[in-house]
């Protein structure tokens, strides 16, 4: 079998590197750390190499040069020229009030479309849905059991309740001089700890799960590497 | 000559009655006037009538006025408070107030008064040498280096103009014999029927080496004792007058002073070339057996140049003289031409015809004097002082009174005479004002000094106490005390000057203190002592201040104390007043106070936290481990093994996943969003993969978008694999836009108008010309939105950012497996259409896709014995850690 030479290469450098990241098994190590730093720096090389030609260059640069862009459009592209060069007056200690704008005005923008699309997409939307888990025509539209829907929905939402009593902090203080929380409160906060304990224990199966399906990449990568050569 | 004048101040010529100096408008009459009338001089035998100058002091300088002042008030103000003081306290002021007019004057020479310069006789120097400051020094202290000797070649230039004159000298027409010299001594040369002296020759020969500034009749003062002179040429003329006691002053000497060091010659050799003619011609006509008289003769002789420098009326002495060089015969007055025909004769019968004072000169040549009647007493007093050591003295008949006196004590300093020649033959009262003898001579310091008479003069009774420390040993011979006829000599002298002078004199006592003392105290110049805090002053702050007040040591407050406190207001009034510590509290307050402190000690008291059995990485178990999965891993891949079966059952989200993408139309625009890391790649196409080879079967048109910067690669990654190649050969085709920055807001800009957001791919190409994008002109043109991300993050900013925009757009999940449990809510609440989680859902996807075995199959294996060794791992590791705990607990408890 033949193998390309930039196969060869490629699948060489992936060798290597993953022996690299292996070594780590025996302990931190210079290999280990060899591969640690070459990723980081092609990373950030990359993505330097990326911000330009796919930012700068594709929405600033070149439609200002590009003779198709309309008038209308390279007006507008004085708007993020000016603020990019506002923005790169942060760099100078005497200068960075003028970046001020810039920054003021991202910050200003993100917050409201983070809040906005957190209210609109997320918030609701998930006490809709928590409401609805108890909506059997929608579950039978679904061909669900409306038994099923309603033990589905109840135990969502006893889980959102559960959990949100657990991040009640309310407290009264007692006749010892402590505070506790009332008392139903503090066995809904007991239930909540099962459920975001089975929450973090999924997320923890899925971390384990990822990473094991990496390592299984891998190790079929360098099955592959040296079956290529047999 | 007589036509003109010479500026005593410019050197310039002026016509003979000119009073100014057209030139530079100095006053070229003095106001002394004339010298006539009241102001004539005296004769010898006339006592001197004083004069009062007042009418002078308003063309005083100012700053002459300030320091006549300040003398006066300071004078006057020490009178009355310290009149037991020392002697040298009072003394030193008026010694201080002429330093500081002297220093004064050397920096504003152009200010002196013509007064002060007619005063002192000497013409107004043009400028002084640098120098000159250190000779007005010693001369002050009489430094020990007085014995100099100067080189009569610098000298030479300085030759008084009516000196030169008298000498004859033609190439020096212009000189102005009467602005140089004193009238009074102008007086004398006028009369020209006396004679005076004898010997003119030598006197033309003497007076051309007689600097030119210095005035004469105050330098002769230093005459007569100098064997080395070092003369201080252009010091001011009255200020040199200390200088006379320094022998370095000999060759300024007057004319008729300096014929008191010829008569003295009898040990002076080196000084008699620098002696005015006419007193090197009294010193030949000693007619003593000494060859040394002879010797300056002889050597003046030979320098026929000088002799032209000799005024007429000097010249006329040397014509007089019969055994004498004729040569200025023509020109001498009759007056010194007297002065030779007696000295042609026999000194004994010469005194008839001169006058008595110039007699006395001639006197102590003689080895039996015989003075005349006509000799003026202070003369024959003069001439007594040099023949002590020859022969003893006899006192002239019709010396003055003060004369007598001065040759009266000239006998007992004969004995230091001997030891020092150079003080020998000098006048008692010229002694008083030698340094040397103030200053090396040890006498007893608590000698009363004589009383000063009022007739003498005060200025000179000052630079006679130049050295205090010796001042008893100066005042001592009073040549001037009784003699009230020495006046005469300084009627010119100004009021305020002898009033400066005078002040103090009532209050001098004899000295006490050392001469180092006095000397420091005479170094202050008078603006110094102008000053100091009065007596008065110092005793109000002293009685004012307190014991402990701090005395100041150094600086302008020296002296005074208390005058800058310490610490001012620092001292306490009175005994602070004691408050009482102790609260008044209720119980309840305590109680509370008491509670606040248990709970303050509780914050500071150090809590035991408990603490968890750390899990230790166990290097042998990590070793074991590792080798575990590295080894079931590789075998299970490496042999290809289909142990464990794919996952029985479809979830719901996975079934609404694969809804949505069956759902698709052919060849509708489909967006998908890349985000993932590179890290993830491995899960992410294996969980993608099944859901785009479903997706494919539908002929979509693709397009890429990434909200990562390494997902745009990481498409053409995805897109180069064998799965997705192998679509793309069957047709699919594919639009890559690249990196969507901004986050949220780009994602919702994009959601918008994503026209507007992203106008080219990643080729650079118009991405909306493309044929993948063909009718799409929202963001709910696609018809389905498939979002791959590895964050739950990235999902929720997705799905939150579309949510307005996407309407009924299905939109598929795929995840990796760690954020599907955050991703599913949202399927949950139906914001998604299905979700496809980490590689079991590729798995359970993959099973759909018409049985076409994908990554998932070739996965499976290992990752279900690594999910099952895993969970063994924890199971064994939880039991292990229950079981120990157990132990612990059991040993611990048998312990207690």
């Amino acid at each position: 079998m033949t193998i390309p030479y930039l196969d060869l290469i490629t699948g060489a450098l992936s060798f290597i590197f993953t022996l690299l990241i292996f070594s780590y098994v025996i302990g931190d190590n210079p290999l280990f750390r060899i591969g640690v730093y070459i990723f980081v720096g092609v990373s950030a090389g990359y993505i330097a190499a990326i911000a330009f030609w796919q930012v700068l260059w594709a929405r600033l640069i070149y439609p200002l040069i590009d003779a198709s862009t309309s008038a209308m459009d390279k007006a507008f592209l004085a708007v993020p020229l000016l603020l990019s060069v506002l923005i790169l007056m942060k760099v100078s200690p005497r200068l960075a009030g003028l970046g001020s704008v810039a920054m003021a005005f991202l910050v200003g923008v993100g917050a409201a479309v983070t809040i906005a699309g957190a209210v609109a997409g997320t918030l609701i939307p998930q006490m809709l849905g928590t409401i609805n888990a108890f909506d059997m025509n929608a579950a039978a539209a679904q061909n669900i059991n409306v038994f099923e829907a309603a033990l589905n929905g109840a135990f969502i939402l006893a889980g959102v309740i559960f959990s949100l009593s657990y991040f009640h902090f309310g407290a009264h203080p007692q006749a010892d001089g402590s505070m506790r929380r009332l008392g139903f409160i503090e066995i809904m906060a007991w239930i909540g700890r099962i459920f975001i304990g089975i929450t973090l224990g999924a997320i923890f199966a899925g971390l384990y799960s990822a990473a094991l399906t990496a390592f299984i990449e891998r190790i079929h990568s360098l099955i592959n590497f040296i079956g290529s050569f047999l | 000559m007589a036509d003109t004048v010479k500026c005593p101040v410019c050197g310039e010529d002026n016509s003979a009655g000119s009073e100014f100096c057209q030139y530079c408008q100095s006053r070229i009459q003095p106001l002394t006037g004339n010298l006539r009338g009241e102001n004539a001089p005296i004769t010898p035998g006339e006592s001197p009538t004083k004069k009062s100058t007042a009418d002078l002091e308003p063309i005083l300088p100012q700053w002459l006025r300030d320091a006549r002042s300040s003398a006066r008030d300071a004078t006057e103000g020490d009178l009355p408070q310290t009149p037991q003081q020392p002697q040298t306290s009072p003394r030193s002021a008026p010694q201080d107030l002429l330093a500081g007019l002297r220093s004064q004057s050397d920096d504003d020479e152009e200010e002196t008064p013509d007064w002060l310069t007619n005063i002192t006789g000497g013409a107004p120097s043009a400028k002084k040498p640098k120098e000159e400051s250190s000779n007005v020094r010693w001369v002050e202290l009489g430094g020990a280096k007085d014995s100099a000797p100067e080189p009569q070649t610098n000298k030479k230039d300085d030759l008084n103009d009516w000196m030169r004159e008298a000498s004859g000298l033609p190439q020096e027409p212009a000189k102005s014999e009467p602005a140089d010299s004193p009238d009074w001594i102008r007086q004398l040369a006028s009369d020209d029927t006396r004679a005076i002296f004898d010997d003119s020759a030598n006197a033309d020969n003497a007076a051309s080496d007689s600097p030119q500034t210095t005035s004469d009749w105050l330098n002769s003062l230093g005459v007569s004792n100098n064997a080395a002179p070092v003369a201080s040429s252009d010091t001011p003329d009255w200020q040199n007058l200390p200088s006379a006691s320094a022998p370095s002053a000999s060759a300024d000497t007057p004319d008729w002073l300096k014929s008191l060091d010829a008569a003295d010659s009898n040990a002076q050799n080196t000084s008699a070339p620098e002696t005015p003619d006419w007193l090197n011609t009294l010193g030949a006509t000693n007619s003593g057996s000494q060859n040394s008289f002879e010797t300056p003769a002889n050597t003046f002789a030979d320098a026929p140049a000088s002799s032209s420098d000799t005024p007429d009326w000097l010249k006329s002495l040397d014509a007089a003289d019969s055994n004498a060089q004729n040569t200025s015969a023509p020109e001498t007055p009759d007056w010194l031409k007297s002065l030779d025909a007696t000295d042609s004769n026999a000194q004994n019968t010469s005194a008839a015809e001169t006058p008595d004072w110039l007699n006395t000169l001639g006197a102590p040549s003689n080895v039996a004097p015989t003075a005349s009647a006509d000799t003026p007493d202070w003369l024959k007093g003069l001439g007594e002082t040099p023949a002590a050591p020859i022969a003893e003295p006899t006192p002239a008949v019709d010396m003055p009174s003060w004369m007598s006196a001065e040759s009266a004590p000239a006998a007992p300093v004969a004995q230091p005479q001997k030891e020092n020649d150079s003080l020998g033959d000098v006048p008692s009262w010229l002694k008083s004002a030698a340094p040397q003898s103030s200053i090396f001579d040890d006498l007893p310091a608590a000698q009363p000094a004589p009383a000063e008479s009022v007739e003498n003069p005060d200025w000179l009774n000052t630079f006679k106490s130049l050295d205090p420390a010796k001042s008893a040993q100066v005042e001592t011979p009073p040549a001037f005390e009784s003699e009230s006829s020495a006046d005469a000599l300084f009627t010119d002298m100004p009021d305020w000057l002898s009033n400066s002078i005078e002040t103090p004199a009532p209050s001098s006592a004899p000295e006490t203190t050392s001469a180092e003392n006095e000397l420091e105290v005479s170094q202050l110049p008078s603006w110094v002592q102008s000053m100091r805090p009065v007596d008065n002053g110092v005793a109000q702050i002293a009685s004012a201040a307190s014991g402990e007040t701090p005395l100041e040591a150094r600086g302008a407050l020296a002296g005074l104390q208390g005058v800058l406190p310490a610490a001012p207001n620092y001292a306490p009034t009175s005994k602070p007043k004691a408050y009482s510590l102790k609260l008044q509290a209720t119980d309840e307050q305590v109680s509370q106070a008491g509670l606040l402190e248990q709970i303050l000690a509780a914050e500071t008291s150090p809590v035991p936290i408990a603490s968890f059995s750390t899990l230790r990485a166990w290097r042998g178990l990590r070793w074991s481990l590792a080798f575990i999965f590295f080894a079931i891993t590789f075998a299970v891949l490496i042999l290809g093994t289909q142990i464990f079966s794919l996952p029985v059952g479809i979830p719901l989200e996975v079934d609404g996943a694969l809804q949505a993408v069956q759902s698709i139309p052919q060849g509708n625009p489909v967006l998908v969003a890349f985000d993932y890391e590179p890290a993830r790649v491995a899960e992410m196409e294996a969980a993608a993969a099944p859901v785009f080879d479903q997706l494919s079967l539908h002929a979509p048109r693709l397009t890429f978008i990434a909200t990562n910067e390494n997902s745009a690669v990481l498409v053409e990654r995805f897109m180069s694999t064998p799965l997705m190649a192998e679509h793309q050969n069957s047709g699919l085709q594919y639009l890559n836009l690249g990196y969507l920055p901004g986050g949220q807001m780009g994602i919702r800009a994009f959601a918008q108008n994503p026209r507007a957001a992203i106008s080219y791919d990643v080729n650079f190409s118009r991405a909306w010309d493309s044929p993948q994008l063909q009718g799409v002109n929202s963001f709910s043109d696609f018809a389905a939105f498939i979002l791959v991300t590895d964050s739950a993050d990235s999902a929720r900013a997705w799905l939150e950012q579309i949510s307005s925009a996407r309407g009924a757009m299905p939109v598929v999940v795929i995840s990796s497996a760690q954020s599907a449990p955050m991703i599913q809510p949202y399927y949950a609440s139906g914001q998604i259409t299905g979700l496809v989680g980490g590689l079991q859902g590729g798995a359970i996807f993959e099973q759909n896709n018409n049985g076409r075995p994908g990554t998932a199959r070739i996965y499976w294996d290992a990752y279900s014995i690594g999910m099952l060794i895993a969970a063994a791992l924890i199971l064994i590791g939880g039991l292990w850690n229950l079981f120990a705990g157990s132990r612990d607990r059991a040993a611990a408890r048998e312990a207690k």
